[in-house]
């Protein structure tokens, strides 16, 4: 099968693209870095099936990052039969910097000028057969997003395939020509393919290309000694650069007609972002955002109009019974909408799910179960293992739903690449760059791929350290845990509000993150903070279609779990906290004496300065079973709870006031384990906090396995995972306990930041 | 004990056992440990070691 590779800037748009031609689903972001690894879908409109390449986007084939070495790799190694070079139309100049590159490699190419409805609408415009015809290399208008030009594009692909290309370089023309000519007649001579291009990169003394040829070193050295510029000196690769772009200058730009003649036209986004992006405002909008996001999701007072307006309750209005039951139909609606207070998009949403679909659905199943006469086992594993365990992991859909709206709304808009711009300046005060926001970022979604983007930073301690600190952006997975445990506060304590509760441990989590940079890049992983350059795109509505396809994404990852690793691992647990030592069935009442309650008992004094081990007497030990539970997927600990708390309801003595054990939202399980261990609000926040910081899941840890490439410094991974979550949740524990205690923390705090810094000072004196 | 009990014990221990063969399938053939696919993810990096360690040799090579 022939093979064409989709090469070009980042955020010009190969993606769109690759999606486009192969029908495939890829994630798509308007931010530069989206794409971190190659992959391969199949074209089949043209005369034979096209494997089609989606490549990570790059400035430059001179790569300083991982993900950049993939894309330069595949090109010159893997021999593609086409390449196409996508240029954003909007952006010209910039992206032919890369066309002039690909040029010099012999391989067919073609150029799809992307954004050509942008650039339109804009009032400018290209002559796209004069480029074509200066260029030497065939040039189609398309828009990716739009679907304009595929199939031209892919027709011109195809028939430039079926033709053999030699390189061809714009620096025929610069001072260089001479030297480099000399180069390509040296390792013409000795073989090397695409001598063009690497006599090009030998003279710029790309480090990749020195290492592989060195034998000709000493050669280019003599021809090199023979050249001196008056501006650049001997700076070669600042020499080509400058070669490069005043040939583009020169001969390509002036294909470009721009509506107004003016140099910098200011746009709707560059308006937009002197307020989003300022020095002083920049952050509170940001913090703003997201407290609106989380209101919107999780606030069971919208906008507080309950309490603005003091509004009745369903109650009050006679339109609930005595029993606290709904007195018709379109009552239990107006519920799922109303009650004293109008609840946000997200909690609508909870309510009708599961109020109205999977409450209606699973109870019927579980009623069904009950009434079929099987033994009290069969129902109990059917009823309070498996359906518990898997609906309560449903149940929470609507909410990681409407989060993740919120979240791709900002990053589909642009807004998320301003973020990590405005983050830059805090960012580098503790060791980072703005870049490494961006992963950080998408932590918020799921680990894995925030920990595979960590590609796009070029040193190597700030990626360790970026890879470290992941974990605690709190991904989907532990947003149960967040909101049935908030939920469980709210409605058994009386205290506070489950959307506060839910934001407070997000900025937690952030604020782990940031302390742990501090200390890592103060002590072991010290080093210079990489300069942080990132092109800004342009803000613009979210695609309808995008948003679909995240949320579709994210539907598949949950519903997958729960229908696999979630059903299995209740079985399992049901089975261990059923059976005791010498496999005798034991029923709810009897779990104490079961295998998991043994295990977990025998753990259960390590996590007692956390708030959450051998305070809370004999079953305690639910919440140690939640927790390492947890290490397998995150979902599991709400999967737990759920199985757990319905053998705590049949606990002796339990009588919890409007307790349904049978509601979906995992609430009244934590509610039932608050009621047994007599947990306290301290206990349960700095188990939120332990679940958020400690391993992750397991396919996040064998990501950052695969990632952080030396077996000792992945070791040393887990410790840190383990050893900051010990720290955050006896922390937690310990000032919501005895508030004096703070006293205590913050003198450790200032004793660890004052050892650094005379530890450092004495590095520097001894230096 | 029914036959439809004697039933769920073996449809509950053949999840298990798939579930658990699965990952470790996935696993060794390199693929996305977790077994979701995201697009967002576009992970199927997780366990292939050959890849990454050749991609680390080139890594070391650049300029930092």
């Amino acid at each position: 099968m022939i093979k064409f590779a989709l090469a070009g800037n980042p955020n010009c748009g190969k993606t769109t693209l690759f999606n486009s031609l192969t029908g495939s689903t890829a994630h798509v972001g308007n931010w530069p870095g989206v794409t971190v690894d190659k992959r391969e879908g199949i074209y089949k409109k043209c005369e034979e099936p096209v494997s089609v390449i989606d490549l990570p986007g790059i400035y430059s084939l001179s790569p300083y990052t991982p993900e950049e070495v993939i894309a330069r790799k595949y090109i010159l190694d893997e021999k593609p039969d086409c390449v196409i070079n996508i240029v954003d139309a909007t952006n010209l100049e910039r992206n032919l910097y890369l066309t002039t590159q690909i040029m010099e490699i012999d391989v067919p190419m073609v150029i799809a000028l992307n954004m050509i409805d942008a650039l339109e609408k804009a009032g400018d415009k290209i002559d796209a057969k004069e480029l074509e015809k200066r260029l030497n290399i065939p040039v189609v208008k398309i828009s990716a997003l739009k679907e304009q030009g595929l199939d031209e594009l892919m027709k011109r692909a195809y028939e430039a395939s079926k033709i053999e290309r030699k390189g061809e370089t714009v620096l025929g023309e610069s001072a260089l020509k001479h030297l480099i000519g000399d180069v390509r007649i040296a390792l013409s001579g000795q073989n090397v393919e695409n001598p063009l291009f690497h006599a090009v990169k030998l003279v710029e003394g790309d480090e990749l290309e020195v290492s592989a040829h060195k034998e000709t070193l000493p050669m280019i050295d003599e021809f090199k000694k023979t050249f001196k510029d008056d501006v650049f000196g001997t700076d070669f690769e600042a020499l080509i650069a400058d070669g490069r772009y005043k040939y583009i200058s020169g001969k390509f730009s002036p294909v470009l007609k721009r509506k107004s003649e003016a140099k910098f036209v200011e746009s709707r986004s560059d308006k937009a972002d002197k307020v989003i992006t300022h020095r002083v405002w920049g952050i509170p909008i940001f913090l703003l955002v997201l407290f609106a996001i989380f209101h919107l999701t999780f606030s069971e007072n919208f906008l507080y109009l309950g309490s603005i307006f003091n509004l009745p309750t369903l109650e009050d209005a006679g339109l609930i019974n005595a029993e606290g039951e709904a007195i018709n139909y379109g009552v239990r609606w107006l519920a799922c909408i109303y009650d004293g207070a109008v609840y946000s998009p997200g909690v609508i949403f909870n309510n009708i799910w599961n109020d109205m679909i999977v409450g209606e659905l699973f109870g019927f199943i579980q009623g069904g179960v009950e009434n079929s006469g099987m033994s009290e086992w069969a129902t109990g594993l059917i009823n309070n293992g498996i359906i518990d365990g898997v609906s309560s992991v449903l149940s929470f859909l609507p909410w990681i739903l409407t989060l993740f709206l919120f979240f791709s709304i900002l990053e589909d808009s642009g807004y998320m690449a301003r973020i990590a711009f405005i983050l830059d300046k805090m960012f580098r005060k503790f060791g980072l760059s703005g870049r490494a926001f961006m992963p950080m970022i998408m932590g918020f979604g799921c680990s894995v791929p925030a920990i595979i983007n960590t590609r796009t930073l070029a040193d190597e301690k700030e990626r360790t350290a970026t890879i470290r600190v992941i974990p605690f952006f709190s991904c989907g997975a532990k947003l149960p845990i967040l909101t049935a445990i908030a939920g469980g506060i709210v409605a058994y304590f009386g205290v506070g509000n489950a959307d506060i509760i839910t934001y407070g441990m997000y900025l937690l989590g952030i604020l782990t993150a940031v302390l742990s940079v501090l200390i890592m890049r103060g002590t072991t992983l010290k080093g210079e903070t990489p300069p942080f350059i990132m092109e800004l795109p342009a803000y613009h509505a979210p695609q309808f279609k995008n948003l679909m396809l995240h949320l579709w994404d994210k539907t598949k990852h949950f519903v997958k779990k729960a229908f696999t690793i979630i059903i299995a691992s209740t079985i399992v647990i049901w089975v261990l906290t059923h059976f005791s030592f010498n496999w005798k069935y034991l029923a709810d009442e009897q779990i104490n004496q079961s295998i998991m309650a043994g295990i977990s008992q025998l753990f259960q004094p390590i996590f007692t300065p956390l708030g959450f081990g051998s305070q809370l007497g004999e079953y305690g030990w639910v919440f140690v079973v939640g927790a390492i539970a947890g290490l397998i997927a995150k979902e599991n600990v709400i999967a737990t709870f759920a199985t757990l708390g319905a053998c705590l309801v049949a606990v002796a003595g339990l009588d919890i006031t409007g307790l349904d054990i049978n509601s979906e939202d995992g609430i009244d399980a934590v509610r039932a384990m608050i009621q047994v261990t007599g947990i306290g609000v301290p206990g349960l926040i700095a188990y939120i906090a332990f679940n958020m910081t400690t391993i992750p899941c397991f396919a996040a840890v064998a990501t950052a396995k695969a990632e952080l490439g030396s077996k000792s410094r992945y070791k040393l991974t887990l410790l840190f995972w383990l050893l900051t979550s010990y720290i955050v949740s006896s922390l937690v524990y310990t000032v919501g306990s005895w508030p004096w205690c703070a006293v205590l923390w913050a003198a450790a705090l200032a004793g660890v930041i004052a050892f650094i810094v005379v530890r450092n000072k004495n590095v520097k004196i001894k230096e | 004990m029914k036959l439809i009990e004697i039933l769920l014990i073996i449809v509950a221990a053949a999840i298990v056992v798939s579930v658990a063969a699965v990952a470790v399938i996935n696993r060794k053939k390199g693929r996305n440990s977790c077994g979701c696919d995201c697009s967002s993810c576009g992970c199927n990096c997780c366990a292939s070691k050959t890849r990454e360690a050749k991609s680390d040799d080139e890594t070391k090579k650049l300029p930092q």
